[in-house]
């Protein structure tokens, strides 16, 4: 397959030149893209190859566009200017001469038709009235109207003695000029991103990806165009592979029902559907009709669709056989379905014969449901399944319980405000802002758009934190080039300040203001500022200082930490008043009990009274229900057992308490119920 | 709909809010040099940053404003480097002087500041200078006291430049703290002019974001005396708990609160906290009544009866006087209290 890849993208590149040679560089272009596409899956000198022409070929369109509209330009201020000397406006055919001769200093035209501006403004104007002028294009331009200061400014500058008003026209060209350039470019931008999206939805992929090239050529941080062209290079590289290695159907295997039988009103399925080139959606038929369709959500960090999509789905069911149809369908469209009949038999208390057969259905019914857990179990005993995590933040989303209000509350809160997160060791507030990362991440709802970034201040010291904070600043939003180069920022840089970092923000808030149409706000995730109580005033002083910059509106931190330090001994406004603060409670005892029992679900089961044991020998903090539940759940897998027993919580208390008292820096052993025993 | 107030951050255009006098004072008055005094947290950044945007939005005035923050300053090096960095930070004043960090770098800090209002008027403005934090000075003037002078000699230079300073009332300790060797540090911007809380009116403008029903938005005002960070603080947790009741038993018993009242309190005299003590414990006061435990004649009470009206720590309250608002009222009873006890 190799062979052919190699084959097509030579072939590609002879197409590309052939069409470049005879004036078609556009199309060569689109050839190179699907060449671009092919070549990233082979060796390095292929790709760097096909890369060459493609910028070799847009260095030649760029220029050949901007001569064409250089030429459109210089023709249509020429026409502007003797329009406006016919209909005796001088100083604004002025104007539009000197804009002619910026781009070309020897058009003839231009030339003879400065000359005739000049003399017939210098016969119709006195000098005080030119000074007049002077004064008024000042104030234009000093009030920032630059194109209406262009005229009285021009009239100005004909006064051999004034310098000033020379220097102030050319300044002024220069702005006008430059603001035209970001007009066009913005609107160069938005047409081809309107064209990309046309040529996406058209299923013109190789085509859509040279639009969105285009407009990052020009626009490097534009985050849509940057996730856009992702898109058409994965549909664009789909088509090519497809050639060589047509989509193939997802896989469908259902877990249960096992049985053909099923008594009781809800039948539930089980079952994952796996495809390599991402999951669509998983559609539930029963009787024909479509009673449920799962359409899972792109993936969070890579936002390609899911592969694999584990399901558990109620489905109701009528008296006697239901046909039921599964089929899961992949974003190329292909699908596989599975189907099978369920006979739904009368619950025992609506036949004539409940009471006789009660006793027997009822343990024939558990052996059922029974069995296929224990097939489950059996694999993931064999395994050694254990999902739970303590020690480390939670990173997985899966694995995140509760904490739905107090996400909602700051997702509300942050459009405004700065906060600080304050909650005793352990009790997830690393893991909260991990969560809260991804929640800013993704919220779309809001007025702005966040930009998270997570700064982990353990070991940091006070020198070198603003350096630390712009180090993962830089790294997290992938700063484009022309915005690094701005920055006083240096990898390895010593003697980075305050004002340093602050002139750096104001630069990254820009480029971030590029990437979204709605109010960019980028959102500092603090860890451990703990460490800040540590640092002098003075530097705890600057960190406010950064919050009072007029740029702060775009700014936003999510502090956390056990407590800040509120001894205040400066005269001055104490550091930390510029942010509200929350506490992160203990879980409550719902929250808890789901961090016990839904990691293991329909594998393990737990006792309850294991689970009550857990949750009030950890007083719901959540690093201690984790804690409890890895050791209880080992103890179970020793014992080779599938139910997680109260002994099981017992014996883990034990094993808890010793690391507890380990971990304290004390060999006696930690009573549950004392606060602070989970110090870390 | 994402709760809309803001707590602990400036704000200024939409959501600022009333001051319409004093902003005309500052833009509009005779006095070149102002020392606009307020309480820990009353608004005095979002007041001269709101200056700062209508400044630079107005086609009438003829300043060009430029806010500077000198918190963390310590020492002159450190106020040249706090201005450099308010340069670095305002666009429009950079634009409108064209005066560049190049042409400041590695100046003094009185040259810097008289260079910039030098260039300032050179290109037809005059100089709105603001300036926070300004208790800052009082670090400065202690460890150089001829810095500060040359400082004050830039900051009071008339016609060209207009100083607004804020801070809190320590800042009238500076001519007893730094002995200038010329003129006193805060001649001509004394006396200052109180930034004190909203109007009810005002607060009542703020809190319609939040949809509340009359009779919280009425007992709102009336518990925060229309402060405004308590205001927003209440409106704030309210929005987001919608049980009035509930929220004012926790701020009141807040932490960030109480701290906030502690380190507020402190920047007061002591004849002053004797006098809100004295209130506290023995509930609404007269002139006479305070004076008389205080020990002063009613005249030289006066003073500091009318700077803690004004700052909103009293509150007329018929012929005598109140603690401003119930928040602070109760966290100054439970000081009290706790302090008895540890004795």
């Amino acid at each position: 397959m190799s062979r052919q890849a190699r084959g097509e993208v030579q072939r590609l590149l002879r197409q590309a030149q052939d069409l470049a040679r005879r004036g078609g560089v556009e199309e060569a272009l689109v050839r190179l893209a699907q060449a671009e596409v092919l070549a990233r899956e082979l060796d390095s000198a292929t790709l760097r190859s096909v890369v060459a022409e493609q910028e070799r070929l847009r260095g030649t369109l760029e220029q050949t566009r901007e001569a064409a509209s250089r030429a459109q330009r210089i023709e249509r201020r020429l026409e502007d200017g003797s329009r406006e000397l016919e209909e005796g406006r001088p100083t604004e055919a002025l104007v539009a001469f000197n804009e002619v001769l910026e781009l070309d200093p020897r058009n003839a035209r231009a030339l003879e038709g400065r000359t005739t501006a000049q003399e017939r403004i210098l016969a119709s104007t006195t000098r005080a009235a030119r000074a007049k002028s002077f004064a008024e294009g000042r104030a234009l331009f000093e009030a920032g109207q630059y194109e209406q200061a262009l005229g009285p400014l021009t009239d100005a500058a004909l006064d051999e003695a004034n310098a000033e008003a020379r220097a102030l026209l050319r300044r002024g060209q220069q702005i006008v000029e430059g603001l035209r350039r970001q007009r066009e470019l913005r609107a160069e931008i938005e047409r081809r991103m309107r064209e990309g999206e046309q040529l996406l939805t058209a299923g013109r992929f190789p085509e859509a990806q040279v639009a969105f090239e285009t407009v990052l050529r020009v626009d490097p941080g534009n985050a849509r165009a940057r996730e856009r062209l992702g898109e058409a290079e994965r549909r664009t590289g789909e088509a090519l592979f497809t050639r060589w290695l047509p989509n193939q159907e997802p896989t469908l295997t259902l877990f249960e029902p096992e049985g053909a039988e099923f008594e009781g009103e809800t039948l539930v399925l089980r079952g994952v559907t796996t495809d390599d080139r991402g999951i669509q959606k998983v559609e539930f038929r029963v009787g024909g009709q479509v009673v449920a369709e799962l359409a899972p959500p792109p993936r969070l960090d890579t936002g390609e669709p899911q592969r694999t999509l584990p399901f558990v789905h109620p489905l109701s069911l009528e008296p006697g056989p239901n046909p039921i149809v599964v089929t899961a369908v992949d974003t190329g469209g292909l699908l596989r379905s599975q189907s099978l009949t369920i006979t739904r038999r009368l619950r025992f208390y609506e036949t004539k014969l409940f009471l006789p057969s009660a006793a027997a259905g009822a343990v024939g019914l558990l052996g059922l449901g029974l069995g296929a857990q224990r097939l489950r179990r059996r694999r993931a005993m064999r395994r050694r399944f254990n999902p739970y995590i303590a020690g480390a933040p939670v990173l997985d989303e899966d694995m995140f319980f509760g904490r739905e209000k107090l996400t909602a509350r700051m997702l509300s809160m942050l459009n405004r405000n700065s906060l600080m997160i304050t909650g005793e060791r352990r009790i997830g507030k690393t893991t909260f802002l991990h969560h809260l990362k991804k929640i800013l991440a993704g919220d779309e709802a809001g007025e702005y758009r966040f930009f998270p970034v997570f700064v982990d201040l353990q070991g940091v010291p006070e020198q070198a934190f603003f350096h630390a904070l712009m180090a993962e600043i830089v790294d997290a939003l992938a700063l484009s080039p022309a915005t690094r180069e701005t920055l006083r920022f240096t990898p390895g840089g010593a003697g980075y300040e305050a004002r340093d970092f602050n002139h750096d923000l104001q630069r990254v808030i820009a480029e971030l203001q590029t990437r979204t149409e709605k109010k960019a706000k980028l959102a500092l995730l603090i860890d451990e500022v703990d460490v800040l109580n540590e640092y002098s005033e003075t530097v705890n002083q600057r960190l406010r200082g950064v919050f009072m910059r007029s740029f702060s509106d775009s700014l936003v931190a999510v502090m956390s930490g056990v407590g800040i330090r509120r001894t205040w001994k400066s005269e001055v406004s104490p550091w930390y008043n510029f942010f509200d603060e929350i506490e992160l409670p203990p879980f409550t005892r719902d929250e808890a009990d789901a961090l016990v029992r839904e990691p293991v679900a329909g594998i393990f089961r737990w006792e309850p009274e294991a689970v009550q044991r857990i949750l009030d020998l950890s007083r719901l903090r959540p690093y201690l229900v984790q804690k409890y539940c890895v050791h209880a759940v080992n103890r179970m897998l020793e014992h080779g057992r599938g139910t997680i027993r109260t002994e099981d919580v017992e014996a883990a208390q034990a094993v808890v308490d010793l690391e507890g008292a380990r971990a304290a820096g004390d060999s006696r052993p930690v009573p549950a119920a004392a606060p602070g025993a989970m110090a870390d | 709909m994402r709760n809309p107030f803001v707590v602990g951050s400036w704000v200024r255009d939409a959501d600022f809010f009333g001051r319409a006098e004093l902003i005309r004072e500052i833009l509009d008055g005779e006095r070149h040099s102002l020392w606009v005094l307020g309480a820990r947290r009353l608004g005095k950044t979002s007041l001269l940053r709101e200056v700062e945007h209508r400044t630079h939005r107005s086609r009438e005035t003829p300043f060009v404003a430029l806010y500077w923050d000198l918190q963390g300053s310590a020492d002159a090096r450190g106020l040249a480097e706090t201005l450099l960095g308010s340069v670095e930070d305002s666009e429009p004043f950079r634009r409108a002087t064209d005066v560049s960090v190049d042409h400041l770098e590695s100046l003094p800090v009185a040259e810097m500041l008289a260079t910039i209002v030098r260039r300032t008027v050179r290109a037809g403005w005059r100089l709105l200078l603001l300036v926070d934090e300004a208790e800052e000075l009082l670090m400065v003037g202690r460890a150089e006291p001829n810095a500060l002078a040359r400082i004050r000699g830039v900051l009071t230079r008339g016609p060209d430049v207009r100083t607004v300073v804020t801070a809190t009332r320590l800042l009238a300790r500076i001519d007893e703290e730094a002995g200038l060797a010329t003129s006193p540090f805060l001649q001509g911007f004394i006396p200052p002019v109180y930034l004190t809380p909203l109007s009810p009116d005002e607060s009542r403008a703020l809190l319609a974001r939040g949809s509340f029903a009359a009779e919280e938005v009425q007992t709102i005002v009336e518990r925060t005396a229309s402060h405004p960070f308590l205001l927003q603080l209440l409106a704030s947790r309210l929005f987001e708990s919608r049980d009035l009741a509930a929220t004012l038993d926790q701020l009141a018993m807040d932490e960030m609160v109480a701290n906030f009242f502690a380190v507020d309190f402190q920047t007061l005299e002591e004849d002053e906290r004797r006098l809100l003590t004295e209130v506290v414990r023995e509930g609404t006061r007269t002139r006479r009544e305070l004076a008389g435990a205080l020990g002063q004649s009613e005249d030289s009470l006066e003073p500091s009866v009318y700077g803690l009206t004004k700052l909103g720590y009293l509150a007329k309250d018929g012929e005598g006087f109140r603690l401003g608002n119930w928040f602070f009222e109760r966290w100054l009873r439970r000081s009290l209290s706790a302090a008895s006890r540890a004795r």
